[in-house]
């Protein structure tokens, strides 16, 4: 056989050979989200439709890296499937607050802060298409709904709740507020 | 048929088969190895670089991609949304050697507009750094300014006057810059443009 018949013979393996390393490799990447079991999620536990404090340790740590260590932290966990989830803030218009929506697998949908806040409050009904058409057919004909309505793309999914402090003697302000907004589950 | 010919169309379908297991074999560790490679070693893709910063705009947006998603997956980590603002990591100063706790950094320089902005220092996969100051990270509202409203932060292993950053002096550390209510829009293009502060480095054992 000649070096060429040789490399000839192995081609269509190495072809072969990538072929599957692709499909793997792809695949992998694709389920990541759906199959990790310390994501974010995992990590800032939290009950469902209640606010939940994220705990921050004596040197700044939280259960995940590269989070901002002058952040007051709070999750909102939301199962749909159980009813539309209500978040609701009081805003200063003076300290920073937001609100980050995260779907179960790694991908924040929406995301506001307190300069989207009206009349200083921040009012969003969470729901899946069924509620929303639902809510919508129950509006009286001529009022302007007064909450932000959020179609959630997976029906479990959290919120994180963020507030900044802006020296050490400010952070139990930035905790009392993320501990302030309301999270709870709407009848259906 | 010669004897020869007769053992040798017997044997080809086992050869066959076991050269297809090899080469799935392979292709499946190939795999993996590659997805391994690309999640563990921060994101693989929609970087935006500003000097030393980088920026992944598009892990905290709708249209994250998935190679971003499986690193957030993986990591625990969660991305600044983009309504909410953007963060920059460094891990090398402003002329790309890596950041190292022994050494001393100045870092000083103009920062984009923004209602709040941060500078916390991390270690390389992304944990406080304990130290007997408990400082973690400045927020804009807490630094000294110089008289035409300038900001300078030191980061250095002992302390320093000033906005001293402390780092662990035998460990390479991350500079994390996050901007909150920031202008900055979530696309890499005009995030390139932005001037973010130089990280110079100065004594170094």
């Amino acid at each position: 056989m000649s070096r060429l018949d040789r490399a000839l013979a192995i081609a269509p393996w190495a072809l072969g050979c990538l072929f599957v390393a692709g499909i793997v490799h792809l695949t992998t990447i694709l389920l990541m989200p759906h199959v990790a079991t310390r994501d974010a999620y995992a990590r800032l536990g939290g009950a469902d439709a209640a606010t939940t404090r994220v705990a921050q340790g004596a040197d700044g740590a939280r259960p995940m890296p590269f989070d901002d260590p002058m952040a007051a932290l709070a999750i909102c966990r939301f199962d749909l499937t159980k009813g539309p989830t209500r978040i609701q803030a009081t805003v200063d218009g003076e300290h920073f607050l937001s609100l980050a929506f995260h779907d179960r697998a790694s991908r924040i949908f929406y995301a506001t802060t307190d300069r989207a806040a009206v009349r200083g409050a921040i009012d969003i009904v969470l729901v899946d298409e069924r509620q929303l058409a639902q809510i919508e057919a129950e509006d009286a004909e001529d009022a302007t709904p007064q909450e932000l309505r959020l179609q959630a793309p997976s029906p479990q999914g959290f919120v994180l709740i963020r507030a900044l402090a802006e020296r050490e003697s400010d952070r139990a302000r930035a905790e009392a507020a993320v501990q302030s907004v309301v999270c709870r589950r709407e009848a259906s | 048929m010669t004897p020869l010919g007769d053992s040798a169309a017997s044997l080809a379908p086992r050869g066959l088969f076991a050269k297809a297991a090899l080469a799935a074999l392979v292709g499946a560790a190939l795999g993996f190895a590659t997805a391994w490679l690309a999640v563990n070693d921060g994101f693989a893709f929609g970087a935006a670089r500003s000097g030393p910063w980088v920026a992944w705009p598009k892990a905290g947006a709708p249209d994250i991609d998935p190679y971003a998603r499986a690193t957030l997956a993986r990591t625990g980590a969660v991305a600044l949304g983009a309504g909410e603002g953007l963060a920059f990591r460094a891990e090398t100063d402003s002329q790309g050697r890596t950041l190292d706790g022994r050494c001393d950094y100045r870092i000083s320089g103009p920062t984009p507009a923004a209602r709040f902005w941060t500078l916390a220092l991390t270690t390389r996969d992304g944990r406080p750094v304990g130290n007997a100051a408990r400082r973690q990270a400045f927020a804009s509202s807490d630094v000294l300014r110089a008289a035409d409203g300038a900001v300078q932060f030191v980061v250095a292993p002992s302390a320093r006057a000033g906005n001293w950053l402390p780092s662990a002096p035998d460990a390479k550390f991350v500079l994390v810059l996050s901007f909150y209510d920031t202008p900055l829009a979530a696309s890499a293009s005009s995030i390139e443009g932005v001037e973010l502060p130089a990280i110079v480095r100065e004594a170094c054992p």
